[in-house]
């Protein structure tokens, strides 16, 4: 099965990328996203134990993420506006390096977690380090919402134990 | 369609305005990391997103052209936060201490 999965996940970009429908282009494609599956499946999908069912859910819920931290980022957008354009900025401002553990166990969604502190409000990655996280925060509020309900929802798509 | 197109590309740009304000006035080099890590990826989303309404009004093969579009708002999403996350290790390798409200 993983074979398969990795010819869509490398054909479905190659007819977007190349544009052209004809049997000597998609003929091009087809050939090399099966050599390419056949030799490298093991590097996409490296956890063999996951049913089809798990990895739709699994995307599922990552495209409801998506969306959700893109309403987020807005939110970040407009309070870094906020503190850029105010006047008295440097009684807003109170940044303070933030550690904490996380209880999060997989690299993906360590890398998830990072990359989405980074990019909403107040707050960004500087170090990650095994389980500690170590944070920047441009003001107390939030530095006081580490790590909240981001790394609860990314648990809930990425860490479910079968 | 154009319309949604023009207010997405104008937001995005008011976008970038704020996060240029903020780079130039934030006092230390890990608050303007704030404002130019969240400000880029946010407006140059926005901005691609216009250009994906204004192409896919014009018909023909130009859907493929969205989706490569989409596509690099894929990379941007990745990329950018990666960068940010990047440069402030960087800055806390190189001893760069933070701001706080009692120096100078």
């Amino acid at each position: 099965m993983k074979y398969l999965y990795s010819f869509i996940v490398l054909f479905a970009p190659w007819l977007v990328l190349s544009g052209k429908f004809d049997p000597l282009h998609v003929g091009m494609g087809i050939v090399c996203s099966l050599l390419v599956a056949y030799w490298s499946a093991d590097l996409l999908f490296p956890d063999r134990e996951a049913t089809l069912a798990d990895r739709l859910r699994q995307l599922a819920g990552f495209i409801g993420y998506i969306g959700w931290l893109f309403w987020e980022i807005i939110l970040a957008n407009l309070h870094v506006f906020r503190v850029a354009l105010s006047p008295r900025m440097n009684e807003l401002l109170a940044p303070s390096l933030v550690e904490f553990d996380t209880k999060l166990e997989k690299e993906l969604s360590k890398f998830i977690l990072a990359n989405s502190i980074t990019l909403t409000p107040g707050t960004v990655t500087v170090r990650v380090n095994g389980n500690k996280f170590l944070i920047h925060a441009l003001t107390k509020k939030a530095a006081d919402g580490l790590p909240g309900a981001m790394e609860t929802r990314i648990a809930n798509i990425f860490e479910i134990t079968r | 369609m154009e319309i949604l197109a023009y207010i997405l590309i104008s937001t995005g740009l008011i976008f970038f305005l704020g996060t240029t304000i903020g780079l130039l006035r934030f006092p230390d080099f890990y608050s303007r990391m704030h404002a130019a890590g969240k400000g880029d990826t946010l407006s140059t989303v926005l901005i691609l997103l216009g250009c994906i309404c204004i192409v896919s009004t014009q018909g023909g093969m130009n859907w493929l052209l969205g989706l490569k579009i989409l596509l690099i708002i894929n990379f941007i999403f990745i990329g950018s936060p990666t960068a940010t996350h990047a440069m402030m290790d960087a800055g806390k390798k190189a001893g760069a201490e933070p701001w706080r409200k009692d120096s100078k």
